[in-house]
């Protein structure tokens, strides 16, 4: 499998790099709250986080549930706009933009796709191509091109015609992203998509982003809280823990053991894996035999 | 970038692909869709426009037309003479013939069966939903309705085609005989309204003579059975029961009230009078009325106190006072009893308004005498 | 997959533009007064062609002043109802979803029985008061279907449940206990009934009302495919959720409310027509909303003359054949697909 060697691979160098590679995603002290009802004390408070992020660059927010993770998401995505501080895309502020604006340049893969009417796999990913047309348009060629692109890029053409409710879950994920990519965003945006995928189809679509991301300069943010992939494939990570970021930078600078310890309230280790990438050792039980990973 | 091949509707504007342009032929093109779609419509309803801007032509032969207020306070412009009468209740058609003017009938409901000459008349439908179409093809110069059985929406409709409806709304005995008058003045059978009339009050005031003095028996009117329906207050039909010397033990402002049965074991009335022309019908629910539970505790119905009469009596029409007649020779035999020429009037009155099986069967069930 | 294309919309409607033109044909011609075909043809002709002289009265009386009228208002009603039970089909996200889930048809029927109570001779009465019953509900139902301010479809069937309960609590307490005479026609008028005539007024009325209405749901028709994966996935894709919803809204709860107040409560057109389009048509709302509102006034201009002809004279309400022939119709569609 092609993909099992990228593993061991370091991240190819650009082509071309006369510059540093564009600020896309600028996070300046963002805050957000919310409560159940207005006027009551806030349920969930998420502080102050900074962060930027490239063109080319792969971004892991990284932390374990109610971390605050989906909302600093959705505060880059605009679909929420901050309590204090500015989330930017290309120096425009996201919340600000209209929705159809921001649709063209943002994608975002949810976490669970509910579908009402049974639709098939070639039509949802042509949804893709809707904040790019009009009230009363219908697609054109070049959006039918763009949308079998799509499902070519991430290997699924084969289930064009299928319905989406027949095809498995790792199919389905490559679905979700190829109506992603056939938005043909600057940003794209995944709210855990490994969830519910087996290592196989996790892998796979791990390395699709990455190659994509390289290839088409996309900016990737990714919310996970799967340490060891993280570790692997963002070049950046964003760790978070109940609402505050702890710290942010390449996955060697924030894979401190105390750290994750106190994040993720397990006892592990870390080492040095290949390519300047931490590895993470999950200790399970303390007493007993340690079982070492080499 | 050219055109795609998609949008190549003849006469659309066609604009180079360049992002918000689209926009514009795409509205053109679903306009030109909706038009498309409804190019026949506008044609259909245009003709349908100019037609009726034509001057409206006489529907009816007659030339002159008076100005009547019917009995719901409407005001009506009656053709004269009359010529073509449709006649959308029962009670109507009776009364119409009872006037002399069947023979001017050209339609009535499917429900017309009296006299037996009005069943051969052009059937409209219904009472509640007449057939709009039939009624105007019969190019009738008067409809004649009644509020009680017959929709404001059937008359809303024949007065938008022109056609004059003059509805009745008798709600006591008396007013069934001044509605047959004034009906009887419009059709330009006054005379014959009159004679008519004034026999029936003579024959009421006959029994209000034989009924002097004697006190009101209590009753139950059952006008359905499930659920239990009686009369209210202000129906003909109470006012009926009151001039045979019946009270309605229902004392209800609505119409057909829906009462409890508890109730009515409560007031406990000395009779049940049912109003039913089908011998066997009324047959198979009396012997169904005794069996059910709750209906035991009444006394009548232990002792069997039931008086059928025809269905004449729940007609506002002049079939009424045979009705009232039977009614109350059932309630006092012995006010009646001894008039030889009344019971041989009301036999023969009778013979024309029940069938001779019927008569037999509930003189072996009721009374002894009279026919119920 | 076969694209969807504007030629394909367009072929769809011509087809179903046909069927209801036939459809029209035959119930010009049948009725409680019958016509030949040759009659029909040769009066038709003189109509459009402006020799109206020629047209015999009995023609010009039951065909312009009483057919006509009642299968135009059938086309608009039906059209109404078929588009507006799409929408709601899409804006709550749910299968079953039909015109009256929202209790528009209760608001206009306790309408109608007021104005029947307070004026029954004033013939324009009853459907104005019905319509501003549809219109009260409407609102009504908006600010209980509200969720953080926006309208949520959970909510808003909730909410429109418990307020069509309430409604039709109402109007059966008021048809018990006040005198009946005047309520007589009202269960006509509940089942669904075309024989009301209206004035050519209001028909115009209706038509311009319909078009504007289903119009404004057609421009959101592309939306509404994409809200169907999901509302956030819809809000990410480029759809504007709030205003969509609420064009969705009150667009089909005023073709509702239209259909409804003149014509009563005719039920499962608006919930079958547009499931039978999507059998033969697709799911695609571009398409469904044109094929839906020609469906329907195929479906109740049929309905009606069959109501009208079965037991002639007299007449059946409309309601009540579609109750009869809707299920079973169904029913076989569907094993036909399914086999």
């Amino acid at each position: 499998m092609s993909e099992t060697t990228s593993l061991t691979e370091a991240r190819p160098a650009p082509s071309t790099q006369h510059h540093p590679p564009h600020l896309r995603i600028n996070v300046e002290q963002a805050s957000y709250a919310y409560s159940a009802r207005k006027k009551a004390a806030p349920l969930f408070t998420l502080e102050a986080t900074t962060f930027q992020a490239r063109e080319r660059e792969f971004v892991a927010i990284l932390g374990p549930n109610a971390s605050g993770k989906s909302t600093l998401l959705r505060l880059i995505a605009g679909a929420i706009a901050p309590l204090s501080g500015r989330v930017e895309l290309d120096g425009f502020e996201t919340c600000h933009l209209d929705v159809r604006t921001r649709a063209q340049r943002i994608a975002f893969v949810q976490q669970e796709s509910p579908l009402i009417f049974p639709i098939r796999a070639g039509d949802y990913v042509l949804q893709g191509r809707h904040p790019h047309g009009r009230s009363l348009w219908f697609e054109k060629d070049e959006d039918f091109a763009i949308a079998e692109n799509a499902l070519a890029q991430v290997g699924a053409e084969h289930l064009r015609d299928r319905w989406m409710h027949e095809i498995s879950g790792g199919e389905k994920q490559r679905v979700v992203l190829a109506r992603a990519l056939a938005q043909r965003p600057l940003v794209l945006l995944l709210d855990e998509p490994t969830l519910h995928l087996d290592i196989r189809a996790q892998i796979d679509l791990l390395c699709r982003l990455r190659r994509l991301a390289d290839e088409h300069r996309y900016t990737v943010i990714e919310v996970t809280h799967d340490l060891g992939l993280a570790a692997e494939f963002a070049d950046q990570v964003v760790l978070l823990h109940r609402g505050k970021c702890l710290r942010v930078g390449p996955p060697a600078a924030v894979y401190q053991r105390e750290l994750l310890e106190q994040v993720f309230e397990v006892p592990l280790e870390v080492e040095a894996g290949p390519a300047g990438r931490p590895r993470v050792i999950i200790q399970g039980r303390r007493q007993e035999t340690v079982h070492p990973q080499g | 970038m050219t055109w795609s091949n998609h949008l190549s509707l003849r006469g659309a504007i066609f604009i180079k692909d360049t992002g918000g342009r689209i926009h514009l032929a795409l509205t053109r093109a679903f306009l030109v869709r909706w038009l498309f779609v409804l190019a026949i419509a506008p044609l259909l309803v245009g003709g349908a426009a100019r037609a009726q801007s034509m001057p409206r032509e006489n529907l009816t032969s007659s030339a002159s037309r008076i100005e009547v207020k019917d009995e719901t306070g409407r005001t009506v412009l009656v053709p004269q003479p009359v010529r073509r009468i449709v006649s959308l209740a029962p009670s109507v058609t009776e009364t119409l013939f009872a006037l002399g003017a069947g023979d001017r009938v050209v339609g009535d409901t499917d429900f017309c069966d009296y006299p037996p000459e009005a069943k051969q008349r052009k059937h409209i439908g219904g009472p509640v939903s007449p057939s709009i179409e039939a009624i105007a093809a019969l190019h009738p110069d008067l409809v004649v309705a009644t509020r009680e059985i017959n929709r404001p929406e059937s008359v809303h409709a024949l007065e938008q085609l022109g056609i004059a409806v003059y509805a009745t709304d008798p709600q006591a005995v008396e007013q069934v005989f001044v509605s047959t008058e004034r009906l009887g003045d419009l059709l330009g059978a006054g005379g014959a309204g009159r004679k008519l009339t004034a026999d029936l009050r003579r024959r009421l005031s006959e029994i209000d003579l034989r009924l002097a003095g004697l006190p009101a028996k209590n009753v139950l009117m059952i006008v359905w059975l499930d659920p239990l329906m009686s009369v209210g207050r202000n129906t003909f039909l109470d006012d009926a029961l009151r001039r045979a010397g019946a009270h309605s033990v229902i004392d209800s402002p609505q119409s057909w009230p829906a009462i409890d049965l508890e109730q009515v074991v409560r007031l406990q009335p000395d009779y049940l009078i049912i109003s039913n022309d089908d011998a066997r019908q009324v047959q198979r629910e009396l012997t169904e009325l005794q069996e059910r539970p709750g209906w035991r505790q009444l006394e009548a119905v232990r002792k069997r106190r039931f008086i059928v009469v025809s269905e004449a009596m729940s007609h506002p029409s002049p079939r009424l006072v045979d009705g009232i007649e039977q009614l109350a020779s059932a309630l006092y035999p012995g006010a009646f009893a001894a008039d030889a020429a009344f019971l041989g009037a009301l036999a023969r009155n009778c013979r024309e308004t029940v069938t001779a099986s019927f008569s037999q069967l509930f003189f072996s069930l009721l009374q002894p005498d009279g026919c119920l | 997959m076969k694209p969807l294309t504007l030629r394909r919309v367009l072929w769809s409607c011509a087809l179903l533009a046909g069927v209801l033109l036939g459809i029209v044909l035959l119930a010009l011609r049948l009725g409680a007064v019958p016509f030949s075909f040759a009659d029909l043809g040769q009066n038709l002709w003189w109509l459009v062609s402006g020799q109206r002289e020629k047209i015999s009265t009995d023609f010009r009386l039951i065909m312009v002043d009483i057919r006509l009228p009642r299968i135009l208002l059938g086309i608009v009603v039906g059209a109404a109802l078929s588009v507006a039970g799409a929408g709601f089909q899409a804006l709550l996200r749910n299968p079953l979803a039909d015109p009256y889930v929202l209790g528009v048809s209760s608001g206009a029927a306790l309408g109608a029985i007021l104005a029947l109570l307070a004026a029954p001779t004033i013939p324009l009465m009853t459907p104005a008061a019905a319509f501003l019953g549809a219109a009260a509900t409407i609102a009504g139902v908006y600010f209980l279907g509200r969720r953080q301010g926006q309208l949520d479809s959970g909510t808003l069937l909730l909410a429109g449940i418990v307020m069509a309960s309430f409604l039709s609590a109402m109007i059966m307490f008021l048809m018990t206990t006040l005198a009946s005479r005047e309520l007589r026609g009202i269960s006509f008028w509940l089942m669904g009934d075309l024989s009301t005539s209206i004035p050519r007024g209001l028909l115009w009325i209706l038509v311009v009302g319909f078009l504007a209405a289903a119009g404004a749901i057609l421009t959101t028709a592309s939306d509404l495919n994409v809200l169907l994966a999901g509302e956030r996935e819809a809000m990410h894709l480029g759809v504007d959720v709030t205003r969509v919803k609420l064009v969705v809204y009150i667009s089909a709860s005023v073709l509702t409310g239209l259909a409804v107040s003149v014509s009563g409560a005719i039920g499962y057109v608006g919930l079958l027509v547009p499931h039978v389009m999507r059998m033969f048509f697709g799911s695609d709302y571009r398409v469904l909303i044109p094929t839906s509102a020609l469906g329907g006034a195929i479906a109740i201009v049929l309905a009606d003359t069959l109501a009208r002809t079965l037991i002639a004279p007299t007449e059946l309400p409309v309601g009540a054949m579609t109750a009869m022939a809707g299920a079973p119709v169904f029913i076989y569609l569907l094993r036909r697909r399914v086999a």
